[in-house]
């Protein structure tokens, strides 16, 4: 299958990307080079091809803004170009700023929903066509947590509650057309551009989570429940969540260990 | 080999064996708890252990809104649907525990997020995602998954049954707690 990954060179986006290319997908992935608000990520345009290389595996990348349509255009325009059609499409590019309603200014609040909201509306919105004229394809959205509402996270809570009704109504509006939207919720403290760029990069003050498994979840787990959506085996599902996050919808707490 | 239990009856109980064996997974068929824990008993006595268990619930029974549900109806549904998997759990989870970790996928119906003249089985299916739930959180450290799938009432075995194989396998090791809808009925129960 042909699948474009937003965000794809970078954090969880990276590990969805070798994940999806292992599995024997073409990827097409892209995002920008330059540090975003409240993110660690960069340059990956240019390191993921490299890392996949020493895999033996191809992934094609391009330096584009998931808020811009001409950007998500040129990508689909290249996906289109290069393998004559696009079956898939993850939805990963996000920015994370904290804050509460009163720290976070408008200008932040504007760049987050139009990364995280408006770029799975911009991307889902460019390859839909392209899916519904071939009666077939999946969407696999990188959702949150925070979309049932977090403290401190107040835009992007309110980012991935939307993406959690879009998926939903992308999802009723599209089954018909034999198109698949899901969504799944990483662990929380998941290592990622955005995990770290949170606290300011700084590794030592990294903070991962165990899950139930006994070990700590990384982004290698999210991304083998995304390729698993983009399987045969996941045919009966659509408009779900697949919470990663070992917390019921993200309830929690967990209980103290013993 | 992996070996998982079954419990359950009907085309679900025999698609998801089907899916698992597909999957090099040894599935043992149980009716109910003294099936699982015959099943458990036998598995120890050969030197094996039991790595999971699916629970399958009863198929739609013709029930009514709370008016037209008497009680013994009530109890009935509420017997068949929650309390055979409290059991059937009960009796695995101890052992899992012992093992050192195990997976559980507990399957609830659509009319588990409230359902028009479904009073008792909404009640019921209800119950089997929260039971979920709260087992999930208290086996945590013991490293027992449990996750719930949420069959829509368009979804079907082949559906249902992979999903089912997904969430006991190691794709899936960090997946517990989790609510999964099957069908297209988007964490609300329509359609």
């Amino acid at each position: 299958m042909v699948i474009i990954v937003t965000g794809g060179t970078f954090g969880i986006g990276r590990a969805i990307s070798l994940k999806l290319a292992r599995d024997g997908h073409r990827v097409i992935a892209f995002g920008l080079d330059s540090r975003q608000p409240s993110s660690v990520a960069e340059h990956g345009t240019a390191t993921l091809p490299a890392e996949a290389a020493t895999f033996g595996l191809h992934i094609d990348t391009l330096e584009a803004d998931v808020a811009q349509a001409a950007d998500v255009a040129r990508v689909v325009d290249f996906a289109l170009a290069t393998h004559g059609e696009i079956g898939g499409l993850v939805n990963n590019a996000a920015i994370g700023p904290l804050g509460t309603i009163l720290t976070t200014s408008e200008d932040v609040w504007r760049r987050v929903i139009d990364v995280n909201l408006k770029g799975a509306y911009l991307a889902s919105k460019a390859v839909l066509p392209h899916m519904i004229s071939r009666q077939r394809g999946s969407i696999a959205n990188v959702g949150s947590g925070g979309g049932w509402g977090k403290p401190n996270m107040l835009a992007y809570s309110a980012s991935k509650g939307g993406m959690f009704a879009l998926a939903a109504a992308l999802a009723y509006d599209h089954a018909a057309d034999g198109i698949r939207v899901n969504t799944v919720v990483p662990r929380p403290a998941t290592l990622s551009g955005m995990s770290l760029g949170r606290i300011g990069g700084d590794m030592s003050r990294f903070r991962p989570a165990v899950a139930a498994v006994g070990r700590v979840g990384t982004a290698d787990d999210c991304a083998n429940v995304v390729a698993f959506l983009f399987s045969a085996a996941a045919a009966g599902l659509n408009g779900a969540i697949l919470d990663a996050g070992s917390l019921p919808r993200q309830g929690g707490p967990v209980p103290a260990p013993p | 080999m992996h070996r998982v239990i079954v419990c359950g009856e009907g085309p679900l109980a025999l698609e998801i064996a089907r899916a698992l064996r597909t999957a090099t997974r040894d599935a043992i068929a149980a009716v109910d708890a003294a099936g699982v824990q015959r099943a458990i008993g036998a598995a120890r006595e050969g030197g094996d252990r039991i790595d999971a268990l699916v629970t399958v619930p009863p198929s739609r029974v013709a029930a009514e809104t709370i008016v037209a549900t008497p009680e013994p109806l009530w109890d009935d549904i509420i017997e068949r649907h929650l309390t055979a998997l409290f059991l059937a759990c009960k009796a695995v989870v101890p052992h899992l525990i012992a093992n050192g970790g195990g997976a559980i996928v507990n399957i609830a119906g659509a009319a588990g997020y409230g359902r028009a003249h479904r009073a008792a089985e909404s009640a019921g299916h209800g119950g089997i995602i929260a039971f979920g739930a709260a087992l999930a959180y208290d086996h945590f450290h013991d490293r027992v998954r449990v996750n719930t799938i949420v069959a829509g009432d368009a979804a079907s075995p082949a559906e249902i049954a992979p999903v089912a194989a997904f969430l006991l396998s190691a794709e899936a090791e960090v997946m517990s707690g989790s609510i999964l809808d099957v069908g297209n009925i988007a964490y609300q129960g329509g359609r």
